[in-house]
């Protein structure tokens, strides 16, 4: 009995420990986290026709930034594609860097209302964004279906704050995008936040009131890094995102293998999508360029435009409470926008 | 005592399938007699009784109570189980009672009854008492009061002491002799043991193997509380005895 | 009664006897960087959050309390709307034929849905208020109530069913006084099942659309990486589970004194 009872407890350990060490990996290897969106196509692609040179790759597709997050807490992942949010909850948790940009995902977060809404009553009311329908008035107390902690989340944390409103003065129900599709199909809800591909199964009569695009702002898909990599193989990491820019220009104007790709990914991964849809998704939202990286993280660590726009979102998921004031000093402090690599990539060429 | 036949049985017949159980019984029990049966093992005792309070129907053949057919809606009858049958939800008082509100007894009569039951049982100090709580020769207790509180016309007993120990046994018999000498219930019981088949019938129905008809009646004249020990006692059961030996 | 009481005092101190060693071997762990602390908080953390959160809307938009009301209104709702409808209905179905044949189809149809797979038909026909996720958790609520009520009155010892036609009972005094007492116990387990399923169907009737609730408390805690937040959701619904539980053990000693 006694026995059997200190081996079971060594068992017990053991699988412990198995499950909580990470996977690492040697020096001139990397493990990928990517996502089978527009920003994931060029880390598939030189996957799949092995163009990945100096180093080998292994990669996890995620469909969620919040999966791809806990598995970089058990440290399953090195760098990748993830989306703002999952990347600022990263940084605050995780010690996650953003290397660089990838995507502008701007075009993304839409708000629709139905036709006869009294939001579109009001066009023009505020300055500087005149498709941005409704002003304080119309838009206070309305029923806002929106997936909380989201891009489209932080968009409209934009939108209302151009319009002079919190998000006390709404009400966001979080809610499943295609679910809410459904539901506001149904009558529910006076506003519906969503983003393509399931955009492009609203009614035709729905009206955009709002959107990435008309606040004037802009949203990044980023590319990031873990403390680890950083730390442990620098130089790989930094080879990595060279190359995944110089994919992302070769590939940029090719849509037909974009999109085919494009397809395929989502299927895979259990997303439904036609070839129309991708088709649409990839030409409007274009693959980054170095030449964009070069502009946005040039400048004093913490004081790039890169800088500017992510802090905007930091300060927004302050304000709501999200993480707290000293969550964004450790951000900051820690150096969570990272333009090394990019800056010495410049120096390079 | 009444000579009309208070149960009158005729060529009652069961066949389950092409298996003929009780072949064209027929006879008569008088009111307020105390009849034993007894048979071998599997010859239809229980069958019979079945049929008497209608939970099963007879192939052929009728049973009259009071010179109608049998029907426990219309008639007061009580079958004493040989599983045991307390409810376990109600207290000893409340089994008691329930008969008697089945056939919606007035209450002061009802109460009245179950007092006396209580009191003749000597379950009074155990009244709020659930089965459980007791020993098992106290629930068979509750339900032959619960059977007697409902001064049936015809009581049904079918082998109630099977578990019991000897002297629990007797001591049973003597309450069961009390209460159809104090409420003069008819009363038919199946039973294996001679003895106490002897000790407690007025007449003993001798069954046969299947399939199954009377095979004898025997009258037992001997006045209450009998000795076991007398020679006209041990005369009786030595003939019925003799009479089932070749089961 | 002293025997009594010194049983109940030694039930208890085992009891926080065995949380204790449970804290403790979970501190050990987290403290030896067997668990890893950025995946999991200890139990130290766990209970400064679970104050913060009483005081706080940070940073899932509701405090503790608001979280907790508005899932246990959820899942009471759904709970007594179920025991209201499934216990009478597999009581009856369990003895009147009829109704077994009118009813059962359906019931076996809907039986092995899972309540998830019910959200985009509810919220066309009941949408995305709480009528809806009370519905969700009414489904789940619903089945062991019904298939115990019904197990409950079919495994009715056929004795007692004898002793009343004999004394002359009709099919509704055997129905309600025969077969519903003895059904009880039975009854009663589907009623725990119940509220199980109540309780543990929460999280995804959350999912439908949410404002607050312990789900959505939960599913917050994970996109933000917090799972401290995560904890103490699972924990206060794993009390009131434990709680109500306990209630219920209270009301059936009361409603069945009977049972040994």
């Amino acid at each position: 009995m006694k026995k059997r009872l200190i081996c079971a407890l060594t068992c017990l350990s053991m699988l412990i420990l198995t499950a909580c060490g990470g996977s690492g990996s040697a020096e001139n290897s990397l493990v990928i986290g990517n996502q089978p969106y527009t920003q994931g196509i060029p880390i598939y692609i030189a996957e799949e026709e092995g163009l990945y040179e100096g180093f080998s790759t292994e990669s996890l597709m995620f469909v969620s930034g919040n999966t791809q997050n806990e598995a970089l807490g058990a440290d399953e992942w090195e760098v990748g594609v993830t989306g703002l949010p999952p990347a600022i909850f990263g940084g605050v948790s995780y010690g996650l860097k953003i290397i660089g940009f990838s995507v502008d995902d701007t075009v993304s977060p839409r708000f629709y209302v139905r036709p006869d809404s009294d939001i579109l009553t009001v066009q023009g009311a505020v300055e500087g964004c005149p498709d941005i329908y409704g002003d304080a008035d119309t838009w206070r107390g309305k029923q806002i279906l929106c997936p909380t902690a989201t891009s489209s989340h932080l968009m409209l944390a934009v939108v209302l704050e151009k319009l002079g409103l919190s998000e006390s003065d709404v009400e966001i129900v979080h809610m499943d995008p295609s679910q809410a599709l459904t539901a506001f199909k149904a009558g529910e809800g006076d506003v519906l936040a969503c983003w393509p591909p399931i955009a492009y199964g609203v009614d035709e009569d729905w009206v955009l009131a709002a959107s990435g695009v008309a606040t004037g702002e802009q949203i990044p898909i980023v590319v990031v890094a873990s403390e680890k990599a950083l730390s442990e193989k620098r130089d790989t990491v930094k080879a990595w995102l060279k190359q995944y820019y110089q994919h992302c220009e070769e590939m940029k104007d090719d849509t037909d293998k974009l999109s085919e790709t494009l397809e395929t990914m989502e299927i895979d991964n259990g997303l439904t999508v036609s070839a129309e849809e991708t088709r649409m998704i990839v030409e409007e939202r274009p693959l980054p360029t170095f030449a964009e990286q070069a502009e946005l993280f040039t400048g004093e660590p913490g004081q790039t435009k890169a800088d500017e726009i992510v802090m905007k979102y930091v300060d927004i998921f302050v304000q709501e409470g999200r993480i707290s004031e000293s969550d964004k000093e450790k951000l900051i402090s820690e150096g969570f926008i990272d333009n090394s690599l990019i800056t010495e990539l410049m120096e390079e060429q | 005592m009444d000579t009309k036949a208070k149960v009158r049985v005729r060529n009652l017949t069961k066949k389950f399938g092409d298996l003929l159980v009780l072949d064209d019984i027929s006879f008569d029990i008088k009111k307020g007699e105390f009849v034993c049966i007894v048979g071998p093992t599997g010859c239809g005792k229980t069958t019979f009784l079945n049929l008497l309070v209608k939970l099963l129907e007879p192939t052929s053949g009728n049973i009259f109570i009071d010179g109608e057919e049998a029907d426990p809606k219309k008639h007061n009858l009580s079958f004493v189980f040989q599983e045991q049958s307390a409810f376990p939800w109600l207290t000893v008082e409340q089994n008691i009672r329930f008969g008697q509100e089945t056939k919606k007894r007035p209450k002061h009569e009802t109460d009245n009854v179950t007092e006396y039951i209580l009191d003749m049982l000597g379950l009074k100090e155990y009244r709020d008492r659930y089965p459980h709580e007791l020993s098992a020769s106290m629930e068979q207790r509750i339900v032959i009061g619960r059977s007697f509180a409902m001064k049936p016309d015809l009581l049904l007993m079918d082998e109630p002491y099977g578990q019991m120990d000897l002297k629990l046994r007797y001591y049973l018999e003597d309450e069961v002799i009390k209460l159809q000498t104090a409420t003069k219930s008819t009363v038919i019981f199946i039973t294996h043991n001679i003895e106490e088949a002897v000790y407690l019938a007025d007449r003993c129905l001798i069954l046969s193997q299947k399939p199954t008809t009377v095979k004898e009646e025997v009258k037992i004249d001997l006045p209450h509380p009998r000795d076991v020990a007398s020679k006209k006692f041990i005369e009786l059961r030595e003939y019925i005895t003799e009479q089932i030996k070749w089961w | 009664m002293k025997s009594g009481k010194k049983k109940l005092i030694r039930k208890i101190l085992l009891g926080c006897v065995g949380v204790g060693i449970f804290l403790g071997v979970w501190q050990l762990l987290m403290s030896m960087g067997v668990i890893s602390e950025r995946t999991m908080s200890t139990p130290g953390q766990v209970l400064e959050t679970f104050i913060y959160k009483l005081r706080s809307a940070d940073p899932d938009g509701a405090t503790l309390q608001e979280h907790f009301l508005s899932s246990f209104k959820l899942a009471m709702i759904g709970f007594i709307t179920a025991m209201v409808i499934g216990i009478p209905m597999g009581l009856v179905m369990g003895y009147f034929k009829a109704a077994r044949l009118l009813l059962n189809p359906m019931f076996e149809v809907i039986r092995p849905i899972p309540p998830i797979a019910w959200i985009p038909i509810v919220i066309l026909f009941l949408g995305i208020g709480m009528p809806a996720k009370v519905f969700i958790v009414f489904v789940a609520a619903f089945v062991p109530c019904v298939i115990n009520s019904y197990t409950g009155v079919k495994l009715t010892n056929p004795v007692y069913i004898n002793v009343a036609k004999t004394m002359g009972a009709g099919h509704f005094r055997i129905f309600t006084k025969i077969c519903i007492p003895s059904a009880i116990p039975m009854v009663f387990t589907g009623i725990r099942l119940s509220l199980g399923a109540s309780w543990s169907t929460l999280v995804a009737a959350e999912m439908l659309a949410s404002t607050n609730g312990l789900g959505y408390m939960i599913q917050m805690g994970r996109t933000i990486i917090r799972p401290d937040i995560i904890v103490v959701g699972m924990l206060v619904i794993g009390c009131t589970g434990a709680l109500l539980s306990f209630v219920l053990g209270r009301i059936e000693r009361h409603i069945a004194p009977w049972r040994k």
